[in-house]
């Protein structure tokens, strides 16, 4: 009878752990890995367009500005060989295009391993997940699956 | 709840025909507001004739419940009975008889001296406060829900306010240096140029060119439009914020063992005007109701009348038999054969009797043919007479409206007129206003 109530609490404590700290932690995990896919989307895409500008080797360009709620106005840039690329914690470098696609790939390679750590992080909080509802399973002295 | 809240709560609430008062405060208030209506020293001695045990409120103190609470003050129009209740905290004792009911929280015991008017109940025997404090909770999160959803509706309308200024400004020069974004991660300096033109997304892909006025217009009948969708959510925050307010007053009522006292509402005044004059509808009513009387008795005649075609079917076809009429005769007028039969019975009252019933007639023409016979034999000895009244009360005590017009017309020819044709038979309501 003690033993009973004993393995109740054990199993809501357990299901309390899962619900509250392991499942919340994986959708945080998930979503910063997506953060880093956007970011590293950016950056893929802006070392696509510097290529195309260096093979067509465009010097000057017209460009729509979104100036909000989708208002669009026409913008000049007389000289595209400087272009202003963030570094990071909201620093932008001027940089020529050489310059632009050294650091590019290194930026992309960075992304590349944050994605692999969030994806390792996503995995370890999936198998301690199944863990504690393997632990919850043998309280309750369910069959495995 | 402030004491003229409790006011406005515990007055005459005239929501269609009820009056729900509201009495505040534990178990011991209830009666206290009967003692305000009936002198302490009448409660007393009433009390003592009963070998009841006294209430709580004068052995002990008032409950906690009650005691931060001040006893509410009696609502200005009290239309509670004026039989007082008596009212204990125990059960009632074995001698008294009387039919006590115990409360239905069980706090204690109470009976009405009268029969009551109105019912009582506990606010917590409807509502509990879990429950109530739950829905309050609940709705709650809706109001947090509507809020956020209001916070960014605020903030489009912050921006399409500023990109409105922003647009008004631009036509002023020619061109501005400005960073053209490349990308989301870069930017190319450069500068912006055409400040008259905008293209301006009208919606599912679609774009039109626009100068620096027409863009303002779009631009401000969309904050318009953005203003009402925030003044509606506003509405229905405020709705669902009194809606919560409603929840906890109803959990902390009910928390606090309020009792609900509904009693239906009888409109005096009304009842004292229809007693003394009745209304010309009153009048339209009556003649409604004794057209309605009227047809009724028709329908139910026909009915009656059917079956006597029925039954006389049977009779004629045993004459017909010996007769040799042509059945074809009468099945091409089956209302009057079914008159037909009385109408041989009673020669006498031939034509005021067409829609009597067959049966009634039958039963009742012979009598009342002797009768006349008798009234034409002897025309003014005071003995027929008097049988003629007995008869008349007879048949009016046993037999309905149909047996009552025979002898109308018996009267009439007792004064000496010939059987005038009645076309239609009188009703029911005309008869019992003679």
């Amino acid at each position: 009878m003690d033993k009973d109530r004993l393995t109740e609490e054990k199993i809501q404590r357990f299901e309390e752990f899962v619900d509250r700290r392991l499942k919340p932690d994986l959708v945080r995990a998930i979503g910063e890995r997506d953060k880093v896919f956007e970011q590293q989307k950016v950056f893929s895409d802006l070392r696509r367009n510097l290529e195309s500008l260096e093979k067509n080797s465009v010097t000057s360009l017209r460009s729509m500005v979104n100036l909000g709620s989708e208002v669009y106005a026409q913008a000049d840039v007389p000289d595209t060989r400087h272009i202003f690329v963030d570094v990071g914690l909201g620093f932008h470098v001027e940089l020529t295009w050489s310059e632009a696609l050294k650091i590019i790939p290194a930026r992309e390679e960075k992304f590349a391993r944050q994605i692999e750590e969030y994806t390792r992080l996503i995995a370890q909080i999936k198998a301690q997940i199944k863990m504690v509802s393997q632990g919850i399973r043998e309280l309750l002295q369910l069959p495995a699956e | 709840m402030t004491p003229q809240r409790w006011l406005e709560g515990g007055g005459q609430k005239l929501g269609g025909t009820r009056v729900v008062q509201r009495w505040k405060g534990g178990s011991c208030n209830f009666p206290f507001l009967f003692s305000l209506r009936q002198p302490l020293s009448l409660l007393l001695s009433s009390r003592r004739r009963q070998l009841l045990p006294l209430p709580t409120f004068l052995l002990a103190p008032a409950p906690p419940t009650s005691s931060h609470r001040p006893a509410p003050p009696r609502p200005a129009v009290q239309r509670f009975p004026a039989t007082p209740c008596r009212w204990s905290a125990s059960s009632p004792t074995e001698n008294d008889t009387s039919d006590w009911t115990q409360h239905s929280e069980g706090r204690g015991w109470w009976a009405m001296e009268e029969p009551v008017k109105g019912t009582v109940t506990s606010l917590s025997s409807i509502y509990s406060p879990e429950d109530a404090q739950k829905a309050s909770v609940r709705v709650q999160e809706q109001i947090s829900e509507y809020e956020k959803q209001v916070q960014q509706l605020q903030s489009f309308l912050n921006d399409n306010t500023n990109l409105v200024n922003l647009v008004k400004k631009l036509p002023d020069q020619l061109h501005h240096d400005i960073m053209v974004p490349f990308g989301k991660a870069a930017f190319f300096p450069g500068k912006l140029i055409h400040t008259n033109e905008f293209l301006v997304l009208l919606g599912e892909g679609y774009y039109a060119d626009r100068t620096s006025k027409q863009t303002i217009e779009i631009l401000k009948r969309r904050g318009k439009d953005l203003e009402s969708q925030i003044e509606n959510l506003n509405a229905v925050i405020k709705d669902l914020k009194y809606e919560a307010s409603f929840f906890d007053e109803t959990a902390t009522e009910a928390a606090e063992g309020v009792v609900e006292i509904r009693e239906d509402y009888v409109d005096e005044v009304s009842d004292e005007e229809e007693k003394d004059t009745p209304t010309p509808g009153e009048d339209d009513f009556a003649r409604i109701l004794s057209r309605i009387d009227e047809l009724e008795k028709e329908e139910m005649e026909s009915e009656m009348a059917e079956e006597a075609e029925d039954e006389d079917k049977v009779d004629l076809s045993h004459l017909l038999s010996h007769t040799h009429i042509e059945p074809e005769v009468i099945h091409s007028e089956p209302k009057e054969s079914s008159v037909l039969p009385i109408s041989k019975n009673s020669d006498l009252n031939l034509s005021s009797n067409i829609k009597a019933p067959a049966s009634s007639a039958s039963n009742n023409t012979l009598p009342r043919a002797v009768e006349q016979k008798k009234l034409e034999s002897l025309p003014d000895t005071p003995v027929s007479k008097n049988e003629v009244l007995s008869t008349r009360n007879d048949s009016s005590k046993a037999f309905t409206g149909s047996i009552v017009e025979h002898t109308h017309n018996t009267e009439k020819s007792q004064t000496g007129q010939p059987p005038a044709p009645a076309s239609k038979p009188v009703s029911r309501f005309k008869m019992r206003k003679k």
